[in-house]
């Protein structure tokens, strides 16, 4: 454990010399870099020895009530430890080229700086054996992210994006605060080992408990419906902040919920269904506003919402088997949950950066001006295809992993349960089909009108390859995406140290079905080579054809017009009409400009937004009314410095009253 | 221990029969006498002994598609049973690889589609997006609803179970899930209601449009997949609805082969007598679809 103190003391070191160094900004970017390789190297022997051996344990009195300063290392924190450590440093080394042109204002070296801290915040929520230092680091972790986003506060809705998500992440923290002040106050400690020990303690607020922690932790993930500031703030943070963000720090709300709900006694019946049924709102109207979207980031963070909805299907259906026993397809799912968490990671973390390369060089995200970029970007373009297929679940690339899990934990509960686990297996099952065939649509979209067909707009034609120095970060995390796609079935041995960790741990993991398991994982990778093969023979058979004939080109078939244009393609807004249109009771689009009118039509206009309802129609309303609340006292506060000063005179009156009864 | 083996080379080589049944099925209620039956043969040995011309738009995605849907395509053959015959490869959950195998393949088109920058196909790309986003459900619920009903999660099982029990009990649960798979069938093979393989209007296409710009040995590609996926999700109808008889393997398995030729009449007749469905039409037809499936899921619970 000393190695994971050092691994916090070098990042935290790393970063105020980062800070110090802020004037070059290569110097500052190396400090950074260099500390979080050297931490993350720190962490690789306590990490694995967590996932293969036993849990480590740090445990070190200190002056606060409420036990002591534990952190704590097992299985479960090592497995969203491992991703976290691996964006970090991608993150960290694209940022480096990323803040190193002139194209893009570099934030000074407190950018760096809150980069470490925030990825020091990470790990130490995932270590915390206490809560009140989970809290502290579940703050630091928001104010962090809150200086990230803000990195380039210049521009206005950067600035009201940073707002917005200071509001929520605050808002969010309240249910945690009142959830461990009640669960202390109960077991008369902060330590979560101590609130796992005394199950007696929960009698009869389990639920409250429960819900508390569901707000609470939820809103960090982007749950439905606390998901509004995620599209708000993600898109404005810099790339390499958005894919830290998106990858890792959306999964340590699922990882709070985990953790808490692993110290409980098992859960009341309506805990699974609210959990799946969330999961299944948030995936679906994650990937239809997704789908809608112009600007390249929201899209990407609205298709985190739909992902942190499939984890918590997952979640779900697992917490579902708990009540029932722990059957099969319990730990299938809880499986596929765990298993999404590194492939939503690792695919989340490559088309955020890919999307940075893209802003880098053509300093824009909006879909309609960009288009052909795969000529000009050819490394970007092949990296956000990575990404884009294995966030969309399609084999060989490792989303698909994990939706086998899932949809196999899914059908094995329509197949094998009776009554309600069948109904919660096609809850289930219709939602993540449903999500996987508009998520083919959606990045079949976005990749389609980014990087295919002609240059949208005419000063795109022309103008650099994307920055050399960014590519490596893409192709280290493209790469790292094949490897586990390639791997898949060499992962469940770790997967299950953690799928055991859980408490009560699943009985079903035990021989049988764990053979079974590894069967079919196995099946379903010959699956996966085959098709490889398959390719490959294909491709080599097309080249040999190929060979031996002429090979000529033309332009695309125009349907014999004789001048065609860039600006005829299709567009990203009417790709997705026919999805938009049928949606529209659900899908809030507003349609404004001016049609062409007459015989001879002057130049006409149309401009299509899509905002999101429950911002506009639920969170604005409210909160604007809450802050007029306190309007009415502002009678009380006139500037009279004397009244002011009898206020204090009868507050402290009224104390002495009260406290002498 | 041949038959497994035999089974996916049957489908590779007879497969570029089905549309040539269908089209002289077609050609009869028009009262012609159609192409010959062995025309696709004749049109992809042509096809792979022509150059091609790419245009000067397209990247290495634009051939990259027909490979990897044709890649697809060859590896879900290997995964359907039929004639009660299980498949190649089979496994617990090896229809969450079938669909996602079918994904991939309708990725890559559009994706392909889109490498051309044509407004044509770019359209296109968004119709076939838009209804195969909303067939997967439904594939998803009747293959579940199958799966329930004989209590297997693998599609050899479960078909191939149900082929033997067969229809004798006559249930509602299979009739409502084959009637879903017949429309999952139409869609992703692009036949009418809902596409027209033989309309000639870029503007009425959807599958056709995709594939406009490609020539020579990727339209050779092309065409032998649109074959085999005719053959391979006719697999499914014809081992849900066709029981088999005795103990004989080969005999059942010469059944299963016909049942597909059946199957290739019987689009041959919708296309004949129906005409394409309005595009706007096409989603409730499809959500149509999927109330069957997941009714016919839901009463396997009773």
């Amino acid at each position: 454990m000393n190695w994971v103190l050092a691994a916090l003391g070098i990042w935290l070191a790393g970063g105020l010399a980062a800070w110090m160094a802020g004037r070059r900004p290569g110097l500052s970017a190396s400090l950074c870099l260099g500390s979080l390789c050297l931490g993350a190297l720190c962490f690789a022997g306590p990490v694995a020895g967590a996932l293969w051996s036993a849990p480590l344990e740090w445990r070190q009195s200190w002056a606060f009530p409420g036990g002591d300063l534990v952190l704590h290392l097992d299985a479960l924190a090592a497995w969203f430890l491992l991703p976290a450590l691996f964006l970090s440093l991608a993150g960290a080394w694209y940022g480096k080229g990323y803040w190193s042109g002139h194209g893009h204002a570099y934030p000074g070296g407190k950018a760096w700086f809150f980069y470490n801290l925030l990825t020091g915040a990470i790990a130490v929520v995932l270590l915390a054996g206490n809560a009140l230092l989970f809290l502290a680091a579940w703050e630091v972790m928001a104010v962090a992210s809150f200086f990230l986003v803000l990195c380039h506060h210049q521009e206005e809705n950067v600035r009201r994006a940073g707002w917005v998500y200071l509001l929520a992440t605050h808002l969010g923290a309240a249910p945690l605060l009142a959830l461990f002040l009640l669960a202390g106050t109960r077991t008369g400690s902060l330590e979560f080992a101590a609130w796992a020990a005394a199950p007696e303690a929960w009698a009869g607020i389990g639920g409250l408990a429960l819900c508390l922690a569901l707000v609470g932790f939820g809103s960090k993930a982007g749950l439905f419906p606390f998901h509004v500031w995620l599209p708000e703030a993600h898109p404005a943070a810099p790339s390499h902040v958005s894919a830290l963000l998106s990858g890792i720090m959306l999964k340590t709300g699922l990882y709070g919920l985990l953790r808490f709900t692993s110290l409980l006694p098992a859960p009341p019946d309506w805990w699974p269904w609210t959990l799946i049924a969330l999961g299944s709102v948030s995936g679906m109207y994650g990937i239809l506003y997704a789908m809608a979207q112009r600007d390249l980031k929201r899209f990407l963070a609205y298709s985190s919402m739909e992902n942190i909805g499939i984890l918590f299907l997952g979640f779900g259906l697992s917490e579902l088997g708990r009540l029932h026993g722990n059957p099969a397809w319990s730990a299938l799912a809880w499986m596929g949950c765990l298993w999404h968490v590194w492939n939503h990671a690792l695919g989340k973390g490559v088309l955020f950066l890919s999307a940075g390369s893209v802003l880098h060089t053509t300093g824009t995200v909006d879909m309609e001006r960009l288009g052909g970029l795969s000529r000009r970007m050819p490394w970007t373009s092949r990296t956000f295809l990575v990404g884009a297929a294995a966030l969309c679940g399609i084999p060989p690339l490792n989303g698909f992993w994990s939706e086998l899990a899932l949809l196999g934990a899914a059908l094995l509960a329509i197949v094998q349960s009776p009554g309600s686990p069948m109904l919660a297996g096609m809850l289930v099952l219709g939602s993540l089909a449903w999500m996987g065939g508009l998520a083919v649509a959606a990045f079949a979209r976005s990749a389609g009108v980014v990087f295919l067909g002609e240059p949208r707009s005419e000063s795109l034609a022309d103008g650099g390859s994307e920055s050399p120095l960014l590519r490596g970060p893409l192709i280290l995390l493209a790469s790292a995406c094949l490897l586990l796609s390639l791997i898949g079935p060499a992962i469940l041995n770790p997967l299950a140290k953690v799928m055991e960790s859980r408490r009560p741990s699943f009985t079903t993991l035990e021989f049988p079905f764990r053979a079974e398991l590894q069967q079919r994982l196995f099946f379903a990778w010959t699956g996966l080579v085959i098709l490889v093969f398959f390719i490959l023979a294909l491709a080599l058979l097309r080249r040999r054809l190929l060979s031996r004939r002429t090979v000529e080109s033309s332009v695309t078939w125009d349907c014999g017009y004789a001048r065609p244009a860039a600006g005829m393609q299709y567009t990203a807004g009417s790709f997705s009409q026919p999805a938009t249109s049928v949606l529209v009771p659900v899908v809030d689009l507003r349609r404004e400009g001016d049609p062409p009118r007459g015989i001879f039509p002057v130049p006409a206009r149309l401009q299509a937004h899509i905002a999101d309802p429950l911002l506009q129609r639920f969170y604005r309303p409210v909160l604007i009314a809450i802050a007029r609340l306190p309007e009415r006292l502002h009678w009380l506060q006139h500037g009279n410095l004397h009244l002011y000063v009898l206020y204090v005179a009868a507050t402290l009156i009224f104390l002495l009253f009260w406290l002498m009864d | 221990m041949l038959l497994p083996w035999i089974l996916p080379l049957i489908g590779w080589i007879l497969a570029p029969l089905l549309p040539g049944v269908i089209n002289r099925v077609k050609a009869g209620f028009a009262g012609r006498q159609g192409p010959p039956l062995l025309q696709i043969y004749y049109d992809l040995g042509k096809l792979l002994r022509k150059g091609a011309v790419y245009s000067r738009t397209t990247t290495w995605i634009f051939p990259a598609g027909p490979i990897l849907t044709l890649a697809a395509l060859l590896t879900a053959s290997l995964l359907v049973p039929l004639g009660g015959q299980e498949a190649w490869l089979g496994f617990p959950g090896d229809l969450v690889l079938f669909c996602g195998l079918l994904a991939l393949a309708r990725l890559a088109t559009l994706l392909a589609a889109m490498d051309t920058g044509s407004s044509f196909e770019g359209m296109g790309a968004s119709r076939e997006a838009w209804f195969g986003a909303l067939a997967e459900p439904t594939l998803y619920f009747s293959l579940a609803a199958v799966g329930r009903y004989s209590g297997s999660q693998s599609l050899s099982q479960g078909l191939g179970l149900l082929s033997a029990r067969g229809w004798y009990d006559v249930d509602p649960e299979l009739a409502l899930a084959f009637a879903a798979l017949l429309v999952i069938f139409l869609v992703e093979n692009c036949r009418i209601p809902v596409d027209d393989p033989n309309t000639h209007l870029e503007l009425t296409m959807i599958h056709e449009v995709m594939v406009l710009d490609h020539g020579g040995p990727d339209l050779a590609f092309i065409l032998y997949g649109s074959a085999l996926r005719l053959w391979i999700l006719g697999s499914l109808l014809v081992s849900l609805l066709l029981p088999s008889f005795g103990s004989n393997p080969w005999l059942n398995l010469g059944l299963g082969v016909g049942g597909q030729f059946l199957t290739a009449a019987l689009v041959g007749v919708i296309e004949s007598v129906m005409a394409r469905l309005r595009l706007a039409v096409v989603p409730q037809l499809l959500v149509g679809a999927l109330t069957l499936a997941v009714t016919a899921a839901l009463l396997g619970m009773i």
